[in-house]
């Protein structure tokens, strides 16, 4: 039976190390392991040229290499005769790879450390399956693709959301309920500060809503700075290695000013997919299993169209929630008078404490400041994106593509902890203070 | 050449092993050893490999007598690559009986680094066993880092 690279897909996952054996002009063999194998076409594969200084001399002096792949769903071996054809050092392929061993090498915790210099594309002239006493019907094979239906209904849904907080929360329901996501996180991009911050999330024991992500080196900022879904399929050797995979433990909130990102711990498979919309990165969408090798590239295709169409949908709704601008007055709140609600403004970050509990910071704990400014100088609780997005007094960055998600986040986050002030939504880009007694607000530097 | 205490040490731990041959025409193929055993003979080793799963692996030793046999420890990476003259032999039943405690041991150790059973079926298998002894004449450390590639062990 012929074997074509396309039904070796559970090879190209980087799960179980593949093996190169070479042999010098002299006809010395020499055999070592080997970090990345890609599919180029139906006929080149690309290995990341990291190998020893002998196996690439070998390569150099005797094009003929032999090549052993494993497929991570069952173990069946493969072996491969390869000849050498060229190596590359840029281009979108080169990316393509460079960004795979990135992403894998800082979750092993060795970022930095393999960075691929160039790429080597050999021609496949003959593929074998390795005669096993293990004749075991193929996982993969027997596993169905990504359901198209359930993709079109979530698409269906997305469609019918008007506002960022349906669209993303109809998002998560659908990546969850749909496409059986164990869990799902959406970050949105802040281009201005380079950090993604948690706007929704399913799945997981606490929402973590306002944590953020920065290092460049992980799996979900790599999918956003390059625009490129990166996947994991086996997360045992980055256990192994001990590596904190992103916030491993519970941060003290109060102390570090910092909220723990919403993650399994005991996930095996992730899966960090883009939201681009208009040609920019507007966040990612971060999907986790517990299963090895749980997103293959029909799962991933799937996510991919939803993050695309949800962006496109967030990106549609920051503009109309921009357009609302009046308030109808609300109702006169009638506050506590005798309860006075202590709130400190740290201005260096702008985060913002309720008493002795962290809320936020950045951008929205300049937002929220600034609300309860207004109100206790102006007496208003009411407010629309479109004069908050033109105050000069707030120093914002260029929100005019996301207060709207700024402002969800902020809500959520009120509503995630007995907070005794909340965000009410009010209608399409307008927004009510609600408190449970009178704020009395003091910035320090 | 002999080999040192401290790779003598590191043959002890539960390894994966793979060998490494060319046919005459230069072509490189690729085999698993399931064991590799101190030889009666100093400087030699005794990887044991099934002959049904690699029978490339059998041709090119006993056209060429040259293998290469790159062992990794497959907790903490540390690998060494050993190069030599090789020959077959038949298995007798104690390498047989070393080769199936090989399997036990190397199983055991990748259960417990996370890798599930059905994945390590197809490669642990020492059906029509051969021993391909080899006399070490080369070392070098294949341990990802600063001194990969360089040669370790020397004579005693």
């Amino acid at each position: 039976m012929t074997i074509r690279l396309a039904d070796l897909q559970g090879c190209f996952e980087g799960v179980i190390p593949s093996i190169i054996s070479t042999a010098a002009a002299d006809g010395t063999p020499n055999i070592s392991y080997l970090s990345h194998v890609a599919m180029v076409d139906d006929s080149h594969i690309a290995l990341s040229n990291q190998f020893f200084a002998k196996t690439a001399a070998n390569i150099r002096a005797n094009p003929l290499v032999t090549l052993m792949l494993v497929d991570g769903n069952d173990g069946t071996q493969y072996v491969l005769d390869i000849r050498f054809e060229r190596s590359i050092d840029d281009g979108p392929l080169f990316e393509r790879i460079a960004l795979q061993l990135r992403a894998t090498s800082a979750q092993i915790g060795m970022a930095g450390i393999m960075r691929l210099k160039s790429a080597d594309i050999f021609e496949v002239l003959f593929a074998r399956r390795v005669p096993s006493n293990a004749e075991l019907e193929s996982e993969a094979s027997g596993r169905r693709p990504a359901n198209l239906a359930a993709v079109g209904r979530v698409s269906e849904s997305i469609s019918n959301e008007t506002e960022a907080s349906g669209i993303i929360d109809t998002l998560l329901d659908g990546l969850h309920r749909e496409l059986g996501c164990e869990s799902a996180v959406v970050l949105l991009h802040d281009a201005d500060c380079g950090v993604l911050t948690t706007v929704g999330s399913i799945g997981h024991e606490a929402a973590g809503l306002g944590s953020e992500v920065q290092n460049k080196d992980n799996l979900i900022a790599s999918a956003a700075a390059h625009g490129r879904s990166i996947k994991i399929s086996d997360l045992s050797r980055a256990r192994r290695f001990g590596e904190a995979i992103l916030n491993e433990s519970r941060p003290d909130e109060n102390a570090g000013r910092s909220i723990a990102f919403p993650h399994l711990s005991d996930a095996m498979s992730q899966l960090a997919v883009p939201m681009i919309a208009q040609g920019r990165v507007r966040g990612v969408i971060f999907v986790e299993s517990r299963e090895r090798m749980a997103f293959r590239d029909d799962d991933v295709a799937a996510v991919e169209l939803l993050a695309r169409h949800a962006a496109s949908a967030i990106a549609l709704s920051e503009r109309d929630a921009d357009e609302a601008s009046t308030v109808s007055a609300s109702v006169p709140l009638q506050l506590a008078q005798s309860v006075t609600i202590q709130i400190i403004h740290h201005a260096f970050d702008d985060s913002i404490f309720i008493g002795n509990d962290y809320v936020i910071k950045g951008v929205a704990g300049r937002l929220l400041a600034f609300l309860i400014d207004r109100y206790l100088k102006e007496g208003r609780r009411d407010f629309t994106n479109r004069e908050i997005r033109l105050s000069e007094s707030l120093r914002l960055p260029d929100l005019k593509d996301n207060l709207e998600t700024r402002l969800l986040l902020l809500r959520r986050r009120l509503d995630s902890k007995p907070f005794p002030i909340r965000l009410i939504h009010t209608g399409r880009g307008k927004i009510t203070l609600d408190m449970d007694g009178m704020p009395a607000i003091r910035t320090v530097e | 050449m002999q080999l040192d205490q401290g790779v003598k040490q590191f043959l002890k731990q539960p390894l994966m092993i793979i060998m490494g041959t060319a046919d005459r025409a230069g072509r490189p193929s690729i085999g698993r050893a399931m064991g590799v055993f101190d030889s009666e003979m100093d400087g030699h080793l005794d990887p044991v490999f099934s002959i049904w799963q690699w029978p490339d692996t059998a041709g090119n030793i006993r056209d060429t007598g040259r293998l290469a046999v790159t062992l990794a420890n497959p907790s903490s990476y540390a690998s060494y690559q050993m190069k030599g003259k090789a020959w077959l032999q038949h298995a007798k039943p104690e390498d047989i009986a070393r080769s199936d405690g090989y399997i036990e041991a190397i199983d055991a150790e990748l259960q417990r680094l996370g890798v599930p059973p059905k994945l390590t079926l197809p490669w642990l298998c020492n059906r029509e066993p051969l021993v391909a002894t080899l006399n070490v004449s080369e070392i070098y450390v294949q341990t990802p880092g600063p001194r990969a590639g360089m040669a370790a062990g020397h004579a005693q």
